[in-house]
């Protein structure tokens, strides 16, 4: 059984702790998938937050039709656009911003996504487009197949898998621009 | 950057300021309203009132001519009408009763708390652990009491603890407590919403169900004191599901029998694909519920025992029952 989807319930049925295991079991991937849409961790935690927030205060259906975490994460997606949207007249951030890393996103990174090699992607990603950031971070960090995402990124599988070929060549662009071999898995 | 205990206190605290905002809305929308009907109801009065002297003037003119009373009004249409009741009841609006047997039960589940202000009530269950759990519950809304206990084998597993706003979590198990371990809430906190404004459609197109808050303060009340979520989940479509018996007596009680079939995402999550459900007519408890699987009875839930007395003293936290147990933070 999905453990999201019976935290939901118990949470919906009154008992509060099961909101709080949403937040301990889904918070980190979220905060980084909403990075790859924002490029700024810190914005991207303030919209983590945003997130659960609309979902205590609102309690959306969940119907079951997706995993919780594909639902959760288009919540999430839908909170970041908004944001993007409204922002877009009065903020721009600047690529030195999108490229550098903070020393919360190293500390992140190493207790969420642990692997030396994985955290070297995801460095690289920040060098990509945000479509692409958001594509392999959904298909190859957070194992989603392509209908999940389609789902989460509001796209035709189609368009999903025509991405994902996109932004694996622009992915390997950057990797062999500093030097590491890129191998296809 | 937030670590998870800092994100969590971050959004139960946002959904408080959420809340008392929604509150202060709600304060607003109310006012506005009666300023309205204060309006409309001067408005109307004054002109009922103009009326009664034009008539009062026409009897005037009758008696200074001789002529007799009863023959001036011949159409009849001299009526009095007590304006000041009328406008009292359409200002607030404090429940609702349906033509529609179904729609009726379905409104009364979800505002059981209308219905009882003292409650002491055992139920056993399969839903929470797949085996016979018993839970006990000691409910006195008028005085913000009440307690929880949770029992497997006849050992408490759990209890909680509530008055004066303050619910105490007890955890058996790990002989630890929590205080204040969910805001705790009384009648002011949750007034009647239409059944009209229950379920709404968000901006994304998903559909939103606004509850009354569970001013019982016990957590498991939902299974069947304040059955919200079931109602929500297994009665919104009144095309699944019939009364099936209008007249049935459990525990000596009047109610309804309804009978129905899941929809997908329940029989998904719930593992059921047919249910049987107990509901008590006057206050909307659900009294039993049984849910099925091709036919198999696969989880229950029955009110066993139930009183609605007043005159029963609510169970208290006592810290000389509980001095070896370790005080955690919330």
């Amino acid at each position: 059984m999905d453990n999201g989807a019976s935290s939901y319930r118990r949470f919906l049925e009154g008992d509060d702790n099961g909101f709080v295991s949403i937040i301990d079991e889904y918070m980190d991937g979220l905060l980084f998938y909403l990075n790859s849409l924002v490029g700024n961790i810190h914005i991207a935690e303030d919209l983590t937050e945003d997130t659960f927030v609309k979902i205590i205060t609102k309690k959306p259906r969940f119907s079951g039709r997706s995993s919780f975490k594909t639902w959760l994460y288009a919540i999430g997606r839908n909170t970041a656009v908004d944001y993007l949207k409204k922002k877009s007249k009065y903020v721009s951030i600047s690529l030195q911003d999108c490229v550098q890393i903070s020393d919360d996103e190293i500390s992140l990174e190493l207790s969420y996504i642990r692997e030396e090699r994985k955290i070297i992607v995801h460095r690289a990603l920040k060098r990509l487009k945000p479509e692409y950031r958001q594509i392999i971070w959904l298909i190859y960090f957070e194992g989603f197949n392509n209908k999940e995402a389609s789902v989460i990124m509001k796209k035709s599988i189609h368009n999903i898998e025509t991405l994902v070929y996109r932004a694996r060549r622009s992915l390997k662009s950057e990797l062999e621009k500093e030097g590491f071999i890129y191998e296809e898995s | 950057m937030k670590n998870h205990n800092e994100m969590i206190d971050k959004v139960l605290e946002r959904r408080a300021e959420y809340e008392n905002t929604q509150k202060a809305k709600y304060k607003r929308t109310i006012a506005i309203v009666i300023s309205c009907i204060l309006v409309l109801a001067t408005t109307v009065s004054v002109y009922a009132i103009s009326s009664i002297i034009k008539e009062k003037n026409i009897f005037q003119k009758a008696h200074e001519s001789g002529i007799d009373i009863s023959e001036v009004d011949t159409n009849g249409e001299f009526e009095y009408e007590d304006f000041s009741d009328k406008a009292k009841d359409e200002n607030e609006i404090t429940s609702e009763t349906f033509e529609d047997p179904k729609v009726d039960i379905f409104n009364k589940m979800l505002n059981t708390i209308d219905h009882f202000d003292y409650l002491f009530l055992t139920l056993e269950t399969s839903m929470l652990n797949n085996d016979k759990t018993s839970i006990e519950f000691q409910i006195n809304i008028t005085d913000g009491l009440s307690y929880e206990a949770v029992k497997e084998n006849g050992y408490v597993l759990k209890e909680t603890y509530c008055k004066d706003g303050n619910m105490i979590y007890v955890d058996n198990r790990e002989e630890a407590y929590i205080e204040n371990y969910l805001p705790a809430f009384d009648r002011s906190d949750t007034p009647y919403i239409k059944l009209a404004d229950r379920i709404t459609t968000e901006e994304d197109g998903l559909p939103c169900y606004h509850y009354r808050k569970n001013i019982t303060n016990c957590p498991f009340a939902s299974y069947s004191i304040v059955p919200q979520e079931l109602a929500f989940s297994y009665l919104k479509d009144f095309e699944n599901w019939e009364i099936v018996d209008n007249g049935y007596e459990y525990l000596g009680r009047s109610c309804v029998v309804l009978e129905g079939r899941t929809t997908p995402y329940i029989d998904e999550k719930h593992g059921t694909d047919k249910f049987t459900m107990v509901v008590d007519i006057e206050t909307g408890i659900l009294m039993s519920f049984e849910g099925f699987k091709n036919g198999t009875a696969v989880s229950y839930t029955k009110v066993i025992d139930y009183s609605f007395e007043s005159d029963l003293s609510v169970k208290q936290f006592d810290i000389n029952n509980y001095s070896f147990y370790e005080k955690e933070e919330r």
